[in-house]
């Protein structure tokens, strides 16, 4: 935790700065009034200062540290115990990047349904049917709530769903 | 009076026609099977299912996503009963008495009193929204690009000073949203800030697509990290009588709920405050006027009433800044305050003038809306008992789904699901290491406008920062905002003084 608290500390930092360097690129008064780069430039010159506090903390903080609670999350969530499956969160991740990249080849409703059965059969294995069966509905779901129904043009694959 | 009264005639034509009627119920319905679902709350549902409002007219959309925005509220309370895992922030509180009073084989008498006191006290707080939103909305007519200023920066520096975790990472957490606000062409010079050359940046970060991340994908890889044993509910068979609470249950639970409504009700009032507040300031009250405190946390049902009452009351109350000044009372409000800009309406005291059909559809659809849940969480109790047994490994990528789905359909771009996913990393490591996407999110929203109202404020008064302290109004909202930001630090040198001691 300590570790990941110093690097998003960092991130802060390095965004704040990029804020600076980019907002001298545009006028920063204008016609009397603040121009476009000034609330910019005094937001990032903040989260400097601000990501500077959560650094120094998290540089002083004591190696071993609980977990801290969530704020607008019951803090039990991130009790330890074993998960639904070992690294589940990385890959459903990656899963729907994998369905992000399918999209405009297989079209929505199928690159759906793959992303359900990937993750239906990373989280329960052993149920090889009941799997199958929900990736199916779901790309028909899909293609009948959103494309028929609803009319969001999603983009479809070669087969015209 | 006449005016009430006729407003409510309005609203009751726009409220009560079939389609908005079933909409309603539809919403009831989805936010107590939403709010049942462990893991998954409020403003999740709201955010996931605001794509689904695309087709349908801004009253309608509202009426469906406000009926799962006060259905979860009542939902949320089973999972906290049962299974020890409040299904929503704002029924925390409930976890302490209701857990208990399940061992103790009164799952139904607490969900029953936690039903009835929600209905009570969301009924009292859409009466308050009624009679106080429209003075305040005449009010806030005489505001200009200061006050309006000053008002965004009291909404987000409650949002971050009355936030449950970390006030530094909050703020942060605003400030990135802030910055991410200033992202695409510039409303009054016409130049391009920050977009690198990208056409997708030019109309900046949309709100739906983030919204969907910090509170739709990121809530599902956090469910997915958490131990299967803590989501698994014990068998429980629970009947309709099961949910009716036996009389000496109701006279324990008469003024906690009354005091629980009150006390909702005012903290919901206050942009950035939200029902988890008000449930904590409400169990407070109750285990201090107690004659038996010591009976809290072990099975108390005033503890359960009282809360459950305040944050119905502080749904309906965090209306109230919503629609009078276009700031979100909480989270869930957060994400409306989005969805009213995309629906092309912007909150605010305008709204009660220009589109006073959508406004009092609203608040009518709220008092029918709260008859439908009473009766839905009474009769459907078994039903909702199922829902949380649903297999989280169905559950949960189908709500993936739903936000790929609902990021594209945003703006029928896949930018918008590039985003959502790269902002659902995010948001699982803002909840994992206590910062705040509700402030990430509302700064995104509000961002905006308070740089709008700033840069006028500033060209009307040639550049004097004084315009924002010598108006009285914006005065008296600047000297809030100092209040709000200085009592955290005033707190910490009296608590270290009293230590030192």
């Amino acid at each position: 935790v300590r570790k990941s608290e110093i690097a998003a500390a960092a991130l802060l930092l390095l965004l704040g700065a990029a804020t600076i360097f980019q907002s001298r690129t545009l006028s920063y008064w204008h016609e009397q009034a603040p121009g476009p780069a000034f609330v910019p430039f005094w937001l990032g010159v903040l989260l400097i200062a601000t990501a500077a506090i959560l650094l120094i903390a998290a540089i002083r903080a004591p190696a071993a540290r609980s977990a801290p609670s969530a704020p607008f999350a019951p803090s039990a969530r991130f009790a330890p115990g074993a998960p639904m499956a070992p690294r589940a969160p990385a890959w459903i991740s990656a899963f729907s990047v994998l369905a992000l990249v399918l999209i405009p080849i297989v079209g929505m409703p199928l690159a759906c349904g793959l992303f359900m059965a990937a993750t239906l059969f990373l989280l329960e294995p052993r149920r090889r049917w009941r799997n199958i069966i929900t990736a199916v509905a779901t790309v028909v779901i899909v293609s009948l709530l959103f494309v028929h129904g609803l009319g969001v043009p999603l983009p479809l694959g070669p087969l015209g769903f | 009076v006449s005016d009430l009264w006729s407003h409510l005639q309005t609203g009751f034509a726009v409220a009560a026609t079939p389609v908005n009627l079933l909409l309603a119920l539809g919403g009831a319905f989805a936010g107590t099977f939403i709010g049942a679902l462990p893991g998954i709350g409020s403003t999740s549902g709201v955010a996931l299912l605001l794509p689904l409002t695309f087709g349908l007219d801004p009253t309608s959309a509202i009426i469906l996503l406000a009926g799962v925005y006060y259905g979860s509220m009542y939902g949320g309370t089973i999972t906290s009963v049962l299974i020890n895992t409040p299904g929503e922030s704002a029924t925390i509180v409930t976890t302490l008495d209701g857990y208990q009073m399940a061992q103790q084989g009164r799952a139904g008498a607490a969900l029953g009193i936690a039903t009835i006191g929600s209905f009570i006290a969301g009924t009292a707080g859409t009466l308050g929204l009624m009679v106080l939103a429209p003075t305040l909305a005449r009010a806030a007519m005489r505001f200009g690009p200061p006050e309006y200023f000053a008002l965004t920066l009291l909404g987000l520096a409650m949002l971050v000073g009355l936030g449950t975790g970390s006030r530094v990472k909050a703020l942060a957490s605003a400030l990135v949203g802030l910055i991410l606000a200033t992202v695409g062409v510039d409303v009054m010079t016409g130049r391009p800030r920050f977009t690198f050359g990208y056409i997708d940046l030019l109309s900046g970060f949309d709100f739906l697509p983030v919204s969907i991340a910090l509170f739709g994908f990121s809530e599902i890889l956090v469910v997915a990290a958490t131990p299967a044993d803590r989501l698994t509910p014990q068998p429980v068979s629970l009947g309709i009588r099961d949910a009716l609470p036996t009389r000496a249950d109701w006279h324990a639970s008469r003024a906690p709920i009354a005091r629980g409504t009150v006390i909702g009700f005012l903290i919901g009032t206050l942009p950035g405050a939200g029902a988890t507040i008000a449930t904590f300031a409400s169990y407070f009250v109750e285990k201090k006027v107690s004659r038996h405190p010591e009976r809290f946390g072990h099975g108390a049902i005033e503890g359960v009433a009282g809360p459950e009452a305040a944050n119905n009351a502080a749904s309906a109350g965090s209306l109230v800044p919503l629609l009078t000044l276009g700031l979100p009372g909480g989270t869930t409000t957060a994400v409306l305050v989005g969805a009213f800009t995309m629906w092309g309406l912007r909150p605010g005291p305008m709204l009660f003038e220009q589109n006073p059909s959508f406004v009092w559809g609203l608040i009518v659809s709220m008092y029918i809306g709260n008859v439908m849940l009473v009766v839905l969480n009474i009769v459907l109790l078994p039903l909702f008992l199922r829902a949380m047994r649903m297999p989280q490994a169905i559950l949960l990528p189908s709500i993936v789904v739903l936000c790929i789905v609902g990021a594209f359909a945003a703006n029928n771009r896949l930018w918008d699901v590039g985003l959502m996913l790269v902002c659902g990393v995010a948001g699982y490591w803002m909840k994992k290491l206590d910062y705040s996407p509700a402030a990430l999110v509302a700064a995104l929203v509000l961002g905006p406008l308070a740089e709008n109202s700033f840069r006028q404020a500033l060209q009307i008064s040639d550049g004097r920062l004084a315009v924002f302290v010598d108006r009285p109004i914006a005065g008296v909202l600047m000297a809030c905002v100092a209040l709000v930001a200085l009592a955290p630090i005033a707190r910490s040198i009296i608590t270290r003084r009293s230590d030192r001691r």
